[in-house]
């Protein structure tokens, strides 16, 4: 399903929330997702993450879109965010990870 | 391994000038420190409890930050923190409807305001954050001569991407007349509404 963008900061912060694997800290998701700082280290990420990493985070499609919708509204309200778009990228293409193991 | 500490206010304090910045998760934002001075953050329990690592960089704080405070010996001082906790954007407006309202309205030799923008798209004039954003990406989508048309509603220039310099070159080869302070002088121009 759909997730609706968030149209404002407090709602970004509550998509994420809410999109953590069950049980995993936000650290906890930043270090193991590795997706560094800035919008290059996220993208190259993208050659390196795995289906299987994201099945030992925990990490569900859904949650993976979903953080994806997160980062697209933050490029929106913080236009000069450093880290956004790369990130969008990053859980993009987790999202397709899924889709490519059915 | 993070220290986990009780939300709500969160103090750094950079003790060497090796520490260079705080680095902001989830958001991924950079906050550069100075050496010697302390810090307080003001932290939101949309995370829960919050934590705090030290890599070779600087401090990395996991947690929703929607404030940086600098405190010295003269009291504290908000740092430019550019959390739009309290904005919203409007769902329907693209940054392509703007680029058409700009061709349409704002020809050679003439400027708009953010304000005005903000009133045509969000029916109040104070939305500059949203604004800015709009126009960063019609900057990004190549409309660079349309958008060197918004100014602030001081008539100061809008510092896009690519800097004031050019915008300025632009604007005055546009025949947009300018004080010797660097703003458009709004006595000889007056800026195009969008809203008529």
């Amino acid at each position: 399903m759909a997730t609706s963008t968030p149209r404002s900061m407090v709602e970004v912060a509550e998509l994420m929330r809410r999109s953590l694997p069950a049980g995993i800290s936000l650290s906890q998701f930043g270090t193991r997702m590795r997706w560094g700082r800035g919008n290059d280290d996220a993208r190259q990420r993208i050659a390196t993450l795995t289906r299987e990493e994201l099945e030992a985070i925990g990490l569900t499609k859904q949650q993976a879109e979903d953080w994806a919708v997160a980062y697209e509204a933050v490029e929106k309200l913080m236009p000069e965010n450093p880290s956004a778009a790369g990130r969008v990228e990053l859980m993009r293409h987790a999202v397709k990870l899924f889709v490519s193991i059915g | 391994m993070a220290t986990t500490v009780t939300p709500q206010l969160v103090r750094l304090q950079n003790k060497t000038a090796k520490l260079q910045q705080v680095w902001l998760e989830p958001l991924g934002e950079r906050v550069p420190l100075q050496p010697n001075v302390l810090y307080e953050l003001s932290v939101s329990d949309e995370f829960g409890n919050v934590e705090i690592d030290l890599d070779d960089d600087g401090f990395v704080v996991y947690g929703w930050v929607t404030r940086i405070e600098r405190v010295d010996d003269e009291g504290s001082t908000c740092l430019e923190w550019r959390l739009p906790v309290d904005r919203s954007i409007a769902p329907s407006l693209d940054w392509h409807e703007l680029v058409s309202i700009l061709v349409d309205r704002v020809p050679v030799g003439c400027v708009t305001t953010y304000a005005e923008v903000s009133r045509w798209g969000y029916g109040v004039p104070n939305r500059n954050q949203p604004v800015r954003a709009l126009l960063v990406r019609a900057w990004n989508g190549g409309h660079r001569t349309l958008t060197n048309r918004v100014v602030k509603a001081d008539g100061s220039l809008a510092a896009l991407p690519g800097g004031m310099d050019q915008q300025r070159k632009q604007l005055v080869s546009e025949g947009v007349p300018f004080k010797d302070s660097g703003k458009v002088d709004f006595t000889r121009i007056t800026p195009v509404s969008l809203m008529n």
